[in-house]
């Protein structure tokens, strides 16, 4: 079966007047099957939301796909499609929801001409037709009163409230693939959980894909099915959710669980990954994550890891694994050194472990 | 509805304090005030004393604004020293050139200075947009009398195509048709009206293009563009409308142009309007008529104001809640 979105060797360059120009996303290829939840997560600057902008052309001016890159969703390569074919993509197939749904709204426009716009930007329908689509549609995602609702303006509604409008627009094109960039960050702890709750339901109910983009994988256990780990641009892991959470082949990974905070045991300070991520025109020679890195051999330091297969559909691009006998790590963190794993786990443990780290393993597998 | 009351009687004390401060530095102004009157003529000591309590002019300044505004209260503008003539007749016929002139620079500045704005915010990078940007700071700097004088020696003394000076030509036949007294007014205007907007578009293309600019960048506007929106309705619903709120600040600044004119145009095209009035009313010291034309002004500010506020709760619902 074809992927509904294949992505191929995804460059995004920045040009500047002054200067070669930055590459900020640098090769990165991977797939999204119809009706699946993929997770795309890495700190910020890691390229994660252009990643995601790039799917349906809307990057910011400046930015500019390599002609290597091949974006296909149900076989059309939308990398080479003019502006105006990708308008008929945009909401259509492919719906985003963004991180602050403050300024998301326009503030001057009432949430319901907002969702009749999406409505009617693809398809033939009175005002009147598209109101009463879009209180159903507010009605779906769970607003009550939506008759009333429907004519508010956006500051008349919490933040919860309005993301909840934007996941209405993003329904009102019926896309099969709905691209959510940090759909809650923005969000209290308790909306966060409704919020992700009603996303899963509506993947369920519409069969849509989900690309969520996040930054925080204790909202991907359970949730998504694969998950893509970025960084600097580039894949660093990429597994199924729950092998992932089992067995983190890749030490940015490992840094990423250690700083979840978890309520049981909290005992002094959240360990964290010591410093930053670099920025696009900074990223160091060899592994970009080497300066960061509890495990670093030689070959971090000159040659960039390629991505390879860890066990089935689980690949990583790691030096460490491969450390010829009797080589040791430097770099900072020993005890996060300590942490990692000296041989295979049994595939028992795998599931304890799994389950341990918050996967909560509700997916059933496909 | 309350809120309604309530501003229009903030702009009424506003507007009071206004005219109280007026009355009290007109009357202030130094020299006399008779002069305009007695001119050069002789006159004896008895004479002048009849004629300053005719005018009143011999009152203490407290009786004097005081009179003043009990008068404005009965719709007694005064008379003109000047003039020999009632101050309201006077304003009412000042007050359509001005009206005439001030309307179509705010129509004309406020229709394509916007549309230019918007249209160079969308496109910032294009040559054209730059050297629109540059034209109207030139015509910005410049005192609008150079400006003036430039159009004039150019278009009515260089090229003669335009007629230099006046409202009408006084020549004309008095049967002459409709069209050709059309026409005659339209030339007479076209050198006074590309002088005040060639001084005055800047400021609200300047407005619209940063008010644009800024909100295209906004976060809805992306997320419009994700949901397929066309181009025309991203500019228009989504750059356009919500920058509207300097927009209506400015408008609610410049309505009193409508009745205040612009003093050196008006006196450079010697156009028969409040501006010009008030430059020679001053200058003559016409204690009557200076007042009434700032009377007209403080009511027009006040007026703007109102109004401005008023279109911001229909451009903001952010405004309607309070």
């Amino acid at each position: 079966m074809t992927p509904l979105l294949e992505v191929t060797d995804l460059r995004i360059t920045f040009r500047r007047d002054s200067g070669p120009p930055i590459v900020a996303v640098d090769g990165v290829s991977f797939t999204v099957s119809a009706g699946e939840v993929v997770a795309l997560v890495g700190e910020s600057g890691c390229g994660k939301t252009l990643t995601g902008l790039a799917l349906p052309g809307l990057l910011p001016p400046g930015a500019e796909l390599d002609a290597t890159t091949h974006i296909r969703f149900n076989g059309t390569d939308l990398a080479g499609l003019s502006e105006d074919a990708l308008r008929g993509y945009r909401g259509r197939r492919i719906a985003m929801i963004f991180q602050d749904p403050l300024t998301s709204l326009n503030p001057v426009m009432r949430v319901g001409t907002q969702i009749a716009e999406a409505i009617r930007a693809h398809q033939q329908v009175s005002r009147g037709e598209a109101r009463q689509r879009a209180i159903a549609l507010l009605g779906e995602v769970g607003i009550a009163d939506p008759e009333e609702r429907v004519d508010s303006y956006p500051h008349q509604l919490s933040g919860g409230m309005r993301q909840r409008v934007m996941i209405a627009i993003a329904l009102a094109g019926e896309p099969e693939l709905l691209v959510a960039d940090e759909p809650t960050t923005a969000l209290d702890v308790t909306v966060q959980a409704q919020i992700l709750e009603l996303l899963d339901r509506l993947r369920v109910s519409r069969r849509m894909a989900v690309l969520l983009i996040t930054h925080d994988l204790g909202i991907v256990a359970g949730r998504a099915d694969r998950v893509i780990v970025m960084y600097a641009g580039r894949i660093a892991e990429t597994a199924t959710t729950v092998a992932l959470f089992a067995t983190p082949a890749h030490p940015y990974t490992r840094g990423l669980f250690a700083s979840i905070p978890r309520i049981e045991g909290s005992s002094g300070r959240l360990p964290s990954i010591p410093g930053t991520v670099p920025r696009p025109d900074q990223w160091p020679i060899g592994c970009r994550f080497h300066p960061r890195c509890p495990v670093v051999i030689a070959n971090c330091r000159e040659v960039q890891p390629p991505l390879e297969a860890v066990a089935t559909s689980h690949l990583a691009a790691c030096w460490w694994r491969r450390r010829r006998p009797g080589e040791h790590a430097t770099g900072p963190g020993r005890r996060a050194r300590q942490a990692l794993p000296r041989r295979r786990i049994p595939q028992r443990q795998c599931a304890r472990r799994a389950r341990r780290r918050g996967c909560l393993l509700r997916h059933r597998s496909r | 509805m309350r809120w309604l009351l309530r501003r229009g009687a903030d702009a009424f004390l506003t507007a009071l304090v206004a005219v109280v401060l007026l009355a009290v530095v007109v009357h202030l102004l130094p020299g006399d005030p008779l002069a305009v009157i007695i001119g050069d003529r002789e006159t004896d000591p008895a004479t002048r004393a009849a004629l300053a309590a005719s005018w009143g002019t011999d009152r203490p300044l407290y009786s004097a604004v005081g009179h003043y505004l009990a008068a404005l209260v009965r719709g007694d503008f005064g008379v003109a020293m000047s003039e020999n003539r009632p101050v309201a007749t006077i304003l009412l016929e000042r007050l359509w050139p001005t009206m005439l002139l001030g309307g179509l620079t705010l129509l004309i500045d406020f229709t394509c200075g916007l549309a230019l704005g918007l249209w160079s915010a969308l496109h910032p990078e294009s040559w054209r947009a730059r050297v629109l940007g540059g034209l109207t700071v030139v015509g910005y700097a410049l005192p609008s009398f150079v400006l003036g004088m430039v159009l004039v020696w150019l278009f009515a003394l260089e090229f003669r195509w335009l007629p230099p000076a006046g409202l009408l030509d006084q020549t004309l036949p008095l049967d002459a048709s409709l069209w050709v007294r059309m026409a005659d007014r339209l030339t007479h205007l076209a050198l006074p009206l590309a002088t005040m907007v060639l001084a005055t578009i800047a400021v609200p293309f300047r407005q619209q293009r940063a008010a644009a600019l800024a909100t295209a960048t906004q976060p809805w506007v992306l997320a419009a563009r994700a949901r397929g929106v066309a181009p025309a309705a991203i500019a228009w619903r989504h750059c356009w409308r919500p920058a509207l709120t300097p927009i209506v600040t400015l408008l609610g600044l410049w309505l009193p142009m409508l009745v205040g004119g612009a003093v050196f145009v008006e006196m450079l095209f010697d156009w028969p309007g409040i501006g010009s009035l008030i430059a020679q009313a001053t200058a003559s010291r016409d204690i009557p008529l200076v007042l009434g034309a700032g009377v007209l002004l403080i009511v027009m500010v006040q007026a703007g104001s109102l109004l401005a506020d008023l279109l911001y709760r229909l451009v903001d619902p952010t405004q309607r809640d309070r």
